[in-house]
């Protein structure tokens, strides 16, 4: 296969038992939790009272700070709560609490763009974070931001469909059933940024997909489809860049700086919708997988759905799951209870048996190697990890520990079971705060 | 199904991990390893297994004792241990007297492995340095008998008494020994000399350590872990690939150079040494390119003690000075920072 990084690991892909399965939609849930931060920058203030009633599509939660996303009601109800609840993250976040009227009232919708076609970056931008867009791939950046940071920058627009981890089938499947809506939020992407060339990468193994974007994307689209080597973590935007391009982004800059702007495939779709039905960003599809799930399926959830619906939806767990993940294995957050919320960037909820995982209490780093073999980053993740526990921050930031995008490949190889990740976050975390610090 | 209890396991990422764990790993350098005492066993009798077991258990035995006594958690369970000692025991002879691979196996494990800080902070190649440390009995590590002697020309469990042992048993010399003269193995020094052909050097029909001896069995050993990915090709490729360059433009005694590189390779600890000694994870470096240089250095090191030191062989004196230098490789080959071609492209940017 021609379009490969450097590194990276071939886990089992796992997405046999969703991958053929049609979006279904899921009921609504009789109550919604939605945190006002759900994206990666400046947390929303909630503009909504307790008491209040809201209707679908209806927002609840913004900020002024350029690099925030407002937060929509995806049901119509009253809102019962506004006070912190566990989040996927782990962390208690300020969330809005409505319960469901089952109504399904919907807001009016202001504005509509026929004329989709022509609008600037500016304006696509404010589309973008007026209807509540963040990355879907699981980065959740606002959308808005990198619009306007592409805008007359790029020659390249490339939509994401890569879909590296393992499990996850959602995205696969949003191109196979909204293919439309994919060429229609690829193209106004296109010309508001001002790309010559757009391509579409889906890695190798996704036939059925590759097979209707075939058919979308002729070549009068003016779209180029590019099938991408089956490899964790292809769909990283670093490496889908390195993979097509041969491009490399420049430590601490972002895709617009090697003329790049990369955009998930579900997240097309989503800008597609809202600039040409008005719809804020207010359900995703979900892919509810794992060895306890009963009956995986992928379903298209209203965001703020606790997540034990989604499992309920999937006919419940075959057995006692010993680890629960929101999003996908490599990248996911575990889950100590059921409580938490779907997020934006929510992709995947996955139920393990115990052994799935195939992980071991941690033993010694024997200096295989096989870390610096698996970074697709080019970093020396043993010396990181060794002059982590030895206190040596500055050499962490001498081996480039903040190049690290956290993908997991050094820690999925280790023999050890060393926790690489755990050790690199802590310290990439230390040395910003000791910065923080220095400053004051 | 309902759940009673909705608590689960936490984490950090990544929630699944490989097959290969520090235990299968070194089960495959076992298995790779008992492809050239099947060898051993073929070629000097079943004495070998006894010295192959004799090494084995007395590793395992003292880093039981060594971990019981320190308090250390116990590490039987990662069969380093096991690799050690098979490995220090296929570079004798097989007329050691049994007690030697005891020696060494304390040794190995006790002063260079565990005095160390244990597995994987060892700077020198534990079954390396014990070989080397057995040189303090010279004549009883050294005494090499014929390959392909008959059954039971030898006891299984007793020592062999240098001065009784019938000259028909004794090698005089070795593949090596003859080289270090400039003279071809293939080619007798006077009536009555051992001669060894390239076909028996290659398959190992020639005295010499049990386990060094069969070039052919080495490699597919050394292919198996591989495949198995336990290692990569760099260390093992550019070792004797280094050896092949320099022998072939150095011929000595006025040998033609392609007799003269074949056999160089193929005799001595080469094949071993660059398949199951230089690879140690713990004493090489972590990077492709670190590795290549790493395997060429001991390369030319090799060939340096070959032609002008004092011993036949230099391979495992090549690998012990190499593993004191794997620190600095590691410091500075490293990997290209991730980004930095972004120059790269603003030229290409540029110039359109």
């Amino acid at each position: 296969m021609a379009f490969n990084f450097k590194g990276g690991i071939h886990p089992d892909t796992k997405k046999s038992a969703t991958h053929k399965k049609p979006i279904e939609e899921m009921k609504p849930p009789r109550v919604v939790v939605l945190p006002v931060i759900m994206h990666k920058g400046t947390p929303c203030g909630p503009i909504v009272d307790v008491g209040e009633r809201v209707l679908v599509g209806q927002k609840i939660a913004e900020s002024t700070s350029p690099d925030s996303c407002p937060v929509h009601s995806p049901v119509s109800g009253t809102v019962s709560a506004v006070e912190p609840r566990i989040t996927v993250s782990g962390e208690k976040v300020l969330s809005v609490v409505i319960e469901n009227d089952f109504e399904d009232e919907q807001i009016p919708v202001s504005e509509t763009y026929d004329r989709f076609r022509t609008l600037s970056a500016k304006e696509l931008s404010a589309i973008a974070r007026e209807y509540g867009i963040v990355g879907l791939g699981g980065s959740a950046r606002p959308l808005s931001k990198k619009l306007l940071d592409a805008s007359d920058r790029v020659d390249t627009l490339i939509l994401n469909g890569a879909e590296c981890e393992p499990y996850v089938s959602a995205d696969n499947r949003i191109m196979v059933e909204y293919s439309e809506e994919l060429h229609d939020g690829a193209m106004i992407i296109a010309k508001a940024v001002g790309a010559k060339e757009v391509i579409l990468a889906i890695e190798s193994d996704k036939a059925h997909a590759i097979a209707e974007m075939r058919r979308v994307f002729t070549k009068k689209s003016g779209i180029r489809l590019s099938v991408v080597h089956t490899k964790y973590p292809q769909g990283s935007e670093r490496q889908l860049i390195s993979s097509l391009l041969g491009r490399e982004v420049p430590p601490e800059g972002t895709g617009a700086d090697v003329g790049v702007l990369c955009v998930n495939v579900s997240t097309a779709v989503a800008l597609s919708r809202a600039v040409r039905e008005g719809k804020p960003l207010y359900e995703r599809v979900v892919t509810v997988s794992g060895s306890a799930v009963a009956n995986p399926k992928n379903l298209l959830v209203k965001i703020g759905t606790p997540i034990e619906e989604l499992f309920d939806a999937c006919g419940g767990f075959l057995e006692h799951p010993d680890r629960i993940i929101a999003g996908g294995p490599m990248m996911g957050h575990s889950q100590f209870s059921l409580d938490a919320p779907v997020q934006k960037g929510t992709n995947a909820v996955l139920a393990f048996c115990r052994g799935e995982d195939k992980n071991e209490p941690e033993s010694v780093c024997i200096r295989c190697g096989k870390c610096v073999d698996a970074c697709p980053m080019n970093l020396m993740p043993l010396y990181i990890y060794r002059a982590y526990k030895a206190g040596r921050l500055s050499d962490c930031e001498e081996q480039n520990v903040s190049d690290c995008t956290e993908c997991g490949c050094c820690a999925y190889v280790c023999p050890a079971r060393i926790s690489l990740v755990s050790a690199i976050c802590a310290a990439k975390q230390k040395i910003l705060a000791a910065k923080k610090e220095e400053r004051q | 199904m309902r759940l009673d209890n909705k608590r689960f396991l936490m984490s950090g990422a990544p929630h699944i991990r490989a097959e290969e764990n520090t235990r299968s790993i070194m089960a495959d350098v076992i298995i790779a390893l008992i492809f050239p005492l099947i060898m051993a066993v073929y070629f000097f009798g079943w004495r070998a297994l006894t010295l192959t077991a004799m090494s084995v258990l007395s590793c395992v035995f003292f880093e039981r004792l060594y971990t019981r006594i320190a308090k250390k958690e116990k590490t039987g369970g990662d069969l380093s241990a096991i690799v050690t000692g098979m490995i220090l025991a296929l570079t004798l002879p097989v007329a050691t007297p049994l007690w030697i691979p005891i020696i060494g196996g304390a040794f190995a494990i006790i002063v260079v492995k565990q005095l160390y800080g244990g597995l994987g902070k060892n700077f020198l190649n534990p079954a390396l340095t014990a070989r080397v440390f057995l040189l303090s009995f010279p004549s009883l590590v050294t005494l090499y008998t014929k390959p392909s002697l008959p059954a039971g020309s030898l006891p299984l469990f007793a020592d062999i008494p240098t001065e009784t042992l019938s000259p028909e048993l004794i090698a005089s010399i070795t593949p090596l020994g003859k080289m270090k003269l400039g003279i071809l193995p293939g080619i007798a020094m006077g009536s009555g000399d051992v001669v060894w052909g390239l076909r028996d050097v290659v398959v190992g029909n020639v005295a010499g350590a049990i386990g060094e001896v069969s070039a052919v069995v080495i490699a597919a050993a050394a292919i198996y872990l591989l495949v198995r990915r336990v290692i990569t090709w760099h260390i093992p490729v550019s070792f004797v690939g280094t050896v092949a360059v320099l022998t072939f433009l150095f011929p000595r005694g006025g040998n033609a150079p392609w007799l003269w590189m074949l056999y160089s390779v193929c005799s001595g600890g080469l094949f071993f040494g660059a398949a199951f000694m230089a690879t140690d994870y713990t004493t090489s470096p972590v990077t492709s390119r670190g590795k290549l240089l790493y395997g060429a250095l001991c390369g030319v090191l090799t060939v340096l003690i070959r032609y002008f030191g004092a011993h036949e062989d230099g391979v495992m004196y090549a690998i012990l000075v190499m593993n004191c230098a794997t620190a600095l490789v590691d410091r500075y080959i490293r990997p290209r920072r991730f980004g930095v071609r972004i120059k790269k492209y603003k030229e290409e940017a540029e110039n359109e």
